[in-house]
């Protein structure tokens, strides 16, 4: 290799600036004249990772408001030095709601239009139950349903989760599967009226199981075995149950002087019991459908279940994706798009959602617009279809944090029914209601 | 013997600083049962703690005092006054240190200035007019220039908050709107007023 003039400049540089410094201890030159060269800048791909490393988002926090020392009162025991119990909180949700609206069914055949009246109100959610800290590594929580009939009250979750190392934790007891971005939101935190139709209609309620969280580097784990008895109870760890994996990553993004949390999930269910196992998503066999009277032969179970789906938080919106996949006895596909928007940053937040599943199979897609959502909880009336869309736009007013709000929406569904025998339905509802949770 | 003992045992304790406690508490509503004053200063409620008071290794005070802004009844903001005085009652050193959320507002240990050296006279002139200073009233404000420098690196960011209803139909001063540092320069001149042969 042969030596240029400008490497043997380029090998000085740093002695140029150690004589300088030199001078300035020695008082030779003001430090201040002297010209440092640039900061290097890594170029490309590694110096944006390089910015964007170790950024921790921490979403908004609510102002002091005066119902704080109301909702405070739900912790009933705090003490970070007992060994162990640290904490004991009761917990609850209770959420009315009402619809206003009807459903068109168009003629088809010799069977002329129907309308069929959507008004009602429900006492959707009515939970109770504890939060516990123990041992200063494991959170307990149990929750009591009592709104619904008889198949639906019951114990709506048991779970106890333990830390066992840094990134290491295991859940045990009766809880939902990973499925899908709604499975990741505590139900009183979500800001719409109701889950996705399409959660609702092919996702496992809460069943008993086990289930290990591993935080690695870059990805994060979860494998976890469910019992494919789903009761409102308990139930029994019978059968050959349900296998859960998922893995999902976190990025934290810099737009501006605002950051951005985005996490992305793919989550896959394998049920072994499919056809075995009691209904998975709803019990709805021998019923008739609103739109032309048709016969549900069967409740489906699914044998593979897939999702994908981020979900994207921001100081002032969020976003979030969804893509579901389950095939079984018959075979469903949708798509899920949420977005809020802070009109009024802690007060008023605007809400839209669009819904969309499709599928090859006549019927194939079950639905209850209005207050009868969850087909668990209660599906008078229904429909049923093979092509679903609802646009849902409404605002939720937080009286107090996201504990106590009023929600009111507009949603525009339309199923249609061509592959089975076209009583294609558009229904148009006025939602709204008060959630209080603590 | 005796009586040179009960002299020095007489003399002692009216040399060594000493703290005012129940004055510095009447001056901010009066002390509560549970040990905390709570009162209006400016344009917010506030709630001082019942200083905590120990001797140093020279004979001097150590105080501290906890000073919460009140947000409906909550401490919106928790303040730490922090205070060392000499044995003669001299402020040696202070610091301020302010929870507001998850952010801390820190001056960091503020000692007691040095004097500056008098100027000298020049032969032929008149002899330059000294000018007054007082070591622990630069103290305080070197003690609240830090302070307010820090506050507005908090008032300044980027984080955004969010207001339910309630707290917006509440009205209520939160850290950001409070004037904060006015209430803990209240705290800070109560507290200097009834150390124990004045605070110098």
């Amino acid at each position: 290799m042969r030596f240029s003039p400008l490497h043997f400049l380029l090998l000085a540089a740093p002695f140029v600036y150690a004589n300088e410094a030199l001078d300035v201890l020695e008082g030779k030159i003001d430090a201040n004249s002297i010209i440092l060269p640039p900061r290097e800048i890594p170029e490309g791909e590694e110096a944006e990772q390089e910015r964007v490393e170790n950024i921790i988002y921490l979403p908004p926090e609510w102002a002091p408001s005066p119902l704080d020392a109301v909702w405070s009162r739900s912790v009933l025991y705090d003490n970070s030095a007992n060994p162990f119990i640290q904490q004991f909180a009761v917990a609850g949700q209770y959420d009315f709601s009402a619809s206003f609206g009807k459903a068109e069914t168009i003629p088809s055949g010799a069977i002329p239009a129907r309308n069929t009246d959507l008004d009602g109100t429900r006492s959707r959610r009515a939970r109770l139950g504890a939060r516990i800290l123990a041992f200063n590594n494991t959170e307990i929580e149990a929750m009591g349903e009592f709104a619904g009939d008889t198949q639906y009250r019951g114990i709506e979750r048991l779970k106890a989760y333990t830390q066992v190392s840094e990134t290491t934790g295991v859940t045990l007891g009766k809880f939902r599967p990973n499925f899908g971005t709604e499975s990741r939101i505590e139900p009183s935190l979500s800001p719409y009226p109701y889950r996705g139709m399409l959660t609702n209609m092919v996702a496992p309620p809460a069943a008993l199981g086990v289930s290990i969280h591993h935080a690695g580097e870059t990805l994060d784990y979860d494998i976890g075995w469910f019992s494919s008895d789903f009761d409102p109870d308990l139930g029994s760890m019978g059968g050959d149950g349900m296998l859960n994996l998922s893995v999902s990553r976190t990025f934290v993004e810099r737009t501006g002087d605002t950051l951005a949390r985005t996490k992305w999930h793919v989550d896959y269910l394998h049920n072994f019991d499919a056809g075995r196992s009691n209904p998975q998503g709803y019990d709805l066999a021998g019923r008739s459908s609103a739109n032309g009277n048709q016969l549900i032969v069967q409740n489906p179970a699914y044998r593979h279940l897939f999702s994908v789906g981020m979900k994207m938080d921001s100081d002032s919106s969020s976003f979030s994706g969804d893509f579901q996949f389950a095939k079984g006895d018959s075979t469903v596909w949708g798509l899920t798009l949420g977005a809020t928007h802070w009109l009024i940053p802690g007060t008023l937040n605007l809400v839209g959602r669009y819904q969309y599943a499709g599928t090859d199979d006549p019927r194939g897609i079950v639905a209850a617009p209005g207050n009868s959502g969850d087909l668990r909880y209660d599906a008078s009336p229904f429909f049923a279809g093979d092509e679903y869309h609802s646009f849902y736009l409404g605002t939720n007013l937080h009286l107090y944090k996201d504990s106590l709000l009023i929600r009111n929406g507009v949603e525009y569904m339309i199923l249609n029914d061509e592959v089975g025998n076209s009583f294609n339905t558009e229904a148009f509802t006025w939602q709204t209601g008060a959630q209080l949770s603590f | 013997m005796k009586s040179i003992l009960l002299a020095l045992a007489l003399i002692t304790p009216a040399f060594a600083v000493g703290f005012d406690t129940e004055g510095f508490g009447q001056r901010l509503n009066g002390w509560k049962k549970n040990r905390t004053a709570v009162y209006d200063f400016t344009d917010a409620s506030y709630r001082t703690h019942m200083p905590t008071i120990t001797e140093t290794s020279d004979g001097g005070i150590y105080i501290s005092t906890q000073v919460d802004l009140l947000a409906f009844g909550d401490a919106g903001a928790i303040s730490h006054i922090d205070m060392t005085f000499s044995r003669g009652g001299t402020l040696l050193s202070a610091q301020l240190r302010s929870t507001i959320g998850r952010k801390t507002i820190d001056t960091g240990l503020v000692r007691r200035p040095e004097e500056p050296v008098p100027p000298v006279a020049v032969e032929g002139q008149p002899a330059p007019k000294a000018m007054p200073f007082n070591a622990a009233e630069e103290l305080i404000i070197e003690l609240f220039n830090r302070y307010d420098a820090e506050m507005r690196k908090v008032s300044e960011g980027k984080d955004a908050e969010k207001r339910d209803l309630f707290s917006r139909l509440g009205g209520s001063k939160n850290a950001k709107s409070a004037n904060l540092a006015a209430g803990l320069r209240h705290n800070c001149n109560l507290m200097l007023l009834h150390v124990g042969g004045g605070a110098k």
